[in-house]
């Protein structure tokens, strides 16, 4: 029986307060195998490759959110995840280990009725409704984990406020002559989207989309359920969600980024925007203290250049013996160039041993491999850049001709 | 090594390396290109399976907390034990702010060595060394030995490098028991110089201290040790690889340049694990067109335009075109300018050379310039 002399308020002063809400969640797109790559990614995913001597292709996204105060991440992982899964574990290099938010590693997952891939770069974002949801954001970002840029995503957001937009894309103007490579936004004098082609042969427009995109979660969510329920859709951001959003007369602005930004999809790409650090007047300033790259260091001794080594225009990392001679290239983590050997104009990744008198030209070398003695690399050019996979162990005396792509199985019936 | 727990006195007033330990205590001083002297001693005790460590601070020690503060880098950030800072005034009224000498210090954080759940205390009573090692064996030893004390020294001819004049010195019998300890002078063959490394029962400790404190005595060595040799059973345990003493400015010089000899830094480096540092986002080191480098360490964030012969690069120096640096230990973000020539010298921290400056010391007495000084 109802006792109408009892008080049923439930407390009043809680302990407890909504402190989980973000104005922002980054999602980052990290689960691309990167087939261009070829034997670079084969264990892992794009994103982990190493670049510029001890970064990885994500540690600039993963230090953009950290230096824009953006401190809620999840990291859409598919492709070979353990090299970014171990590499980001807690998020502690990028300051992303926090007590609320930080970064969070999101693979496809089961749930009761049924368990899925990530179908496209929307649907990945679809199955982490839930996980965007708790921390109640009034923006999403989504980024992608491949780009090699330093970009400042508050002012992005700020533009996105100021235009009371539903989306914002970030663009690039790139030569008129490349523009058909590209996703281009074709604006209206207000930098409002008004039409959008996908490589078009005739391109009207040279705002070239980065694949950075700030949405208004609602109108966000909205569209990502609508998308789903649609099974001709293949789930992408560029291709369905975007035109979408347009034919339904949303409002779409264009956010014009000016500074360096490089795709490094293809071998040629990775090791251009490499060769770019190495340029005195690079246009990535990697010394910007106001904008560090973060990553995760190896804990390794100085450097050692031995009495004969002659090292020059050239970057050298923690762990590095130089016995041999280097010019224009980049050296990561424990790598060693033996006596008489020489290299140039190429990209050597983390502990790879090159013997003695070797010569190695125009090329990325993988991780953990090992270059024998008199192994000679036939005289490349930036068009023609030899790539050797991690682990590959290429023997004494080898000839490699330009331009070669071996991964480490290909290297053992050398 | 579950039950030992480590205690490191972090600087003492008999160390003088001039103006590098005018600003900060022994154990803060940078070294070997990306180091610092406690780096290598938190490593040896963390490399050997210990997680608590106690860390005196001496005076000064603003750049010694900046260095090790919670202890992530090491791996002593824990909820169960971990690296504990400990200040010595923070715990006794004498009214000094810091401790004249070793047994004071310990007295000062006893209420640290009750808590400790470990029970034998690897007690280190000064910094003033390098090496790499762990500690399984010499426990080990002091555990079956039975004995109170365990005290490393190390073999002067052989293995100790860069002796100071004098030294504390050990006589032990065939049972190695420690029968006589005293300073005395290192240019005599094979002494066995003690490493001021100590393995002893905690509850031993703290009545040892409480005894010396009463006495009025200051000293680990002078008022606990040497005083009851005949009572306790000391035992020596023989260090057979090399250390480098560095409490001397000639030591301190020759043990950085030995890093560039590839066996020692090897052994210092990898050795029985490796030497853990705080991290620093720096960029790799750079090297431009008339960059000449030859026998050298060179660190992160460096930017190399001159020449650079037997030297020691720390973090973020700039070497400008024309300069020449020739066995040198060039500390962090040091600047040199166009044409500066510096011999034999060591430059602490954000120093400026300015263009064609010429610095010369001698190998045996390198020249030190002051932490932020431009010349």
């Amino acid at each position: 029986m109802k006792n109408d002399n009892v008080d049923r308020t439930v407390c009043v002063y809680p302990l407890t307060s909504n402190i989980r809400k973000k104005e922002t969640v980054a999602m980052l797109l990290a689960g691309g195998q990167g087939s261009r790559l070829g034997a670079l990614t084969i264990k892992m995913a794009k994103p982990a490759v190493p670049f510029g001597g001890k970064y990885r292709i994500i540690d600039f996204a993963l230090s953009n959110c950290t230096n824009s105060d953006i401190d809620t991440l999840g990291v859409l992982t598919q492709y070979q995840p353990l090299e970014l899964n171990s590499y980001i574990a807690n998020g502690q290099p990028w300051d992303l280990d926090r007590i609320t938010g930080g970064v969070y590693v999101l693979p496809p997952y089961m749930s009761a009725k049924a368990g899925e891939w990530y179908k496209g770069t929307a649907n990945a974002i679809y199955q982490n409704i839930s996980f965007i949801e708790q921390f109640e954001p009034e923006y999403v970002i989504i980024l992608s984990g491949d780009h090699i840029y330093k970009m400042d995503y508050s002012l992005m957001i700020d533009f996105h406020k100021s235009t009371n937009a539903d989306a914002t894309i970030a663009v690039q103007e790139v030569p008129w002559e490349e523009a058909s490579r590209f996703g281009l936004m074709i604006t209206d004098d207000g930098n409002k989207i008004i039409d959008f082609e996908e490589k078009p042969p005739e391109p009207r427009s040279n705002k070239a989309s980065m694949g950075v995109y700030v949405f208004s979660w609602e109108v966000l969510k909205q569209f990502l359920v609508d998308d789903e329920a649609d099974a001709k859709s293949s789930n992408d951001f560029g291709k369905n969600i975007i035109p979408a959003m347009l034919n339904a007369g949303n409002n779409i602005y264009a956010y014009t980024f000016e500074g360096y930004w490089k795709d490094v999809g293809t071998i040629e790409s990775l090791w251009e925007a490499n060769m770019d650090l190495l340029n005195e007047d690079s246009p990535l300033n990697l010394y910007d203290a106001d904008w560090h790259i973060y990553s995760r260091n190896p804990v390794m001794p100085p450097h050692y250049a031995a009495a004969g080594a002659d090292v020059s225009e050239s970057m050298v990392t923690e762990g590095c013996i130089v016995e041999g001679k280097v010019e224009n290239s980049i050296l990561f983590a424990g790598v060693i160039v033996s006596k008489d050997s020489k290299v140039d104009n190429s990209v050597i990744m983390p502990n790879t041993i090159i013997g003695n008198n070797s010569e190695v030209n125009y090329s990325i070398i993988g991780e953990n491999v090992i270059i024998g003695c008199d192994v000679v690399f036939e005289g490349g050019s930036p068009s023609e850049i030899s790539v050797i996979g991690p682990g590959a162990v290429i023997p004494d005396g080898s000839i490699i001709p330009k331009g070669a792509r071996l991964s480490a199985e290909d290297a053992e019936n050398i | 090594m579950k039950d030992a727990f480590g205690l490191i006195i972090s600087g003492t007033e008999d160390q003088e390396l001039r103006d590098l330990t005018m600003i900060r205590s022994l154990a803060a001083v940078p070294i070997a290109g990306r180091y610092r002297v406690i780096d290598f001693y938190l490593s040896n005790l963390v490399n050997s399976g210990i997680h608590n460590v106690g860390v005196i601070t001496y005076r000064n020690y603003h750049s010694l907390m900046d260095h090790i503060s919670g202890g992530v880098e090491w791996d002593l950030s824990r909820k169960r034990d971990g690296l504990f800072i400990l200040p010595p005034m923070a715990q006794h009224t004498t009214g000094s702010n810091s401790y004249s000498g070793t047994a004071e210090a310990i007295n000062g954080v006893r209420s640290y060595i009750n808590r400790c759940a470990q029970q034998t205390c690897i007690l280190h009573t000064n910094c003033s060394m390098i090496y790499n090692t762990s500690y399984y064996d010499a426990y080990e030893q002091h555990v079956s030995s039975g004995a109170d004390v365990t005290v490393m020294y190390c073999d002067s001819q052989h293995d100790l490098q860069t002796p100071s004049k004098t030294e504390v010195m050990i006589k032990t019998d065939e049972q190695g028991k420690v029968t006589d300890m005293f300073k005395g002078y290192t240019y005599k063959s094979s002494e066995q110089v003690s490493m001021d490394i100590f393995f002893i029962n905690k509850s031993l400790l703290i009545r040892l201290v409480d005894d010396c404190t009463m006495k009025g005595g200051t000293d680990f060595i002078r008022d606990i040790i040497i005083p009851n040799l005949e009572t306790l059973d000391v035992r020596g345990y023989h260090y057979k690889e090399k250390a480098f003493k560095i409490d001397t400015l000639e030591g301190f010089f020759k043990t950085n340049l030995a890093f560039l000899d590839s066996e020692t830094r090897h052994q210092l480096l990898q050795g029985d694990g490796p030497v853990y540092t705080k991290v620093k986002d720096e960029v790799p080191a750079r090297y431009s067109k008339s960059s000449k480098v030859a026998n050298s360490l060179v660190t992160d964030g460096c930017f190399v335009e001159g020449s650079v012969e037997n030297s020691l690069l720390f973090r973020g120096v700039q070497v400008a075109k024309g300069a020449v640096i020739k066995n040198c230990v060039i500390m962090q973000e040091c600047q040199i300018q166009a044409n500066a020539v510096l011999e034999n010298v060591i430059l602490d921290k954000k120093c400026t050379i300015l263009r064609g400056r010429r610095l010369v010391g001698t190998e045996s007495y390198p020249m030190v310039i002051t932490k932020g000084s431009t010349i």
